[in-house]
């Protein structure tokens, strides 16, 4: 799941999982509200903040209820 | 102040700093000494140039009324910042009025002693010079910034709109998928094409877009861009 979560694009994970915005917010990213947030992957957005794609996924994947994530995939 | 203190006051200052001693004190035992209240005027815009002023503490700020009767702000003026120079050399009126912004002490001379201490001592009015040639470094830096910051995040913005309408993701970034040329970005911004050229080129320089191979303007670090549009 976290490898999927890393290459997503931030908006589309946005709007699908609202409960990841405070988690992009809790690392000052300004993902939420971007107009750019369409084009990045969660992977390049953490490189942009120099944070790790992993802690951060991680970070995602928990505040995201495993049952919508499981019906997406 | 005693002698004393301006002296030591004087030679602080980068316009008598390291200049002959008998130079700084002969000038600190000339000099008019005047104290200002907070919100006290030095002098005001337009008054007859006659006297050059050194900061001895304190802080001024230099207020400018423009014609429809706004005030900007020049700059602040601290410990050994010359005040009144340029006019009294160009003999036009003061341009503006220095307002106390704390309790300030100045130190003055009149134009007339000034250019007679200059005379006898050509290393002091190379000083003045080197003074004011700093202050149009300045001033050339904030024009540069009014001229191109501005107007650089006018162009960053537009981009990522078109970019945020229309663009579509590559291998290397954000594409903006139709052929948009230096002059319509112009139009968009309100600015001119030789801004826009310059502009571009130096974020093309600075990896942040492609533009060269074709027509396309790819943003390839568009966290960069964004960050450009939003910058104070």
């Amino acid at each position: 799941m976290l490898d999927d979560l890393k290459f997503m694009n931030v908006s589309d994970l946005m709007q699908g999982w609202p409960e990841t915005v405070p988690v992009f917010v809790k690392h000052r990213m300004a993902c939420p509200g971007c107009v750019m947030a369409p084009f990045m992957t969660v992977r390049e957005a953490a490189a942009e903040y120099g944070l790790s794609a992993d802690g951060l996924a991680r970070d995602l994947a928990q505040a995201m209820p495993r049952e919508r994530w499981e019906d997406r995939v | 102040m005693d002698i004393e203190a301006r002296t030591a006051v004087l030679s602080r200052s980068p316009f008598f700093r390291e200049l002959d001693p008998d130079l700084v004190a002969l000038s600190a035992r000339e000099a008019q000494e005047r104290k200002l209240a907070k919100q006290e005027s030095l002098f005001q815009q337009g008054d007859d140039a006659t006297h050059h002023y050194v900061v001895a503490w304190g802080r001024l700020r230099l207020d400018q009324a423009t014609p429809d009767g706004k005030n900007i702000v020049l700059r602040f003026m601290g410990p050994g910042d010359l005040v009144g120079s340029v006019a009294v050399f160009r003999g036009m009126p003061y341009p503006a009025t220095p307002v106390a912004v704390e309790e300030t002490s100045v130190l003055s001379w009149s134009a007339v002693r000034m250019m007679a201490l200059m005379q006898e001592n050509p290393p002091l009015a190379m000083r003045a010079m080197g003074m004011m040639g700093g202050r149009i470094e300045e001033l050339q830096a904030r024009l540069q910034e009014i001229a191109t910051q501005q107007v650089e995040r006018r162009i960053a913005a537009t981009i990522l709109r078109l970019a945020g309408q229309s663009g579509r993701r590559t291998a290397e970034g954000v594409e903006i998928p139709f052929a948009l040329s230096r002059q319509d970005l112009a139009e968009m911004t309100g600015t001119t094409l030789h801004t826009v050229s310059r502009t571009l080129s130096a974020w093309i320089e600075e990896g942040l877009l492609e533009g060269r191979r074709s027509s396309h303007l790819v943003i390839l670090r568009p966290h960069r861009l964004v960050e450009i549009a939003e910058q104070a």
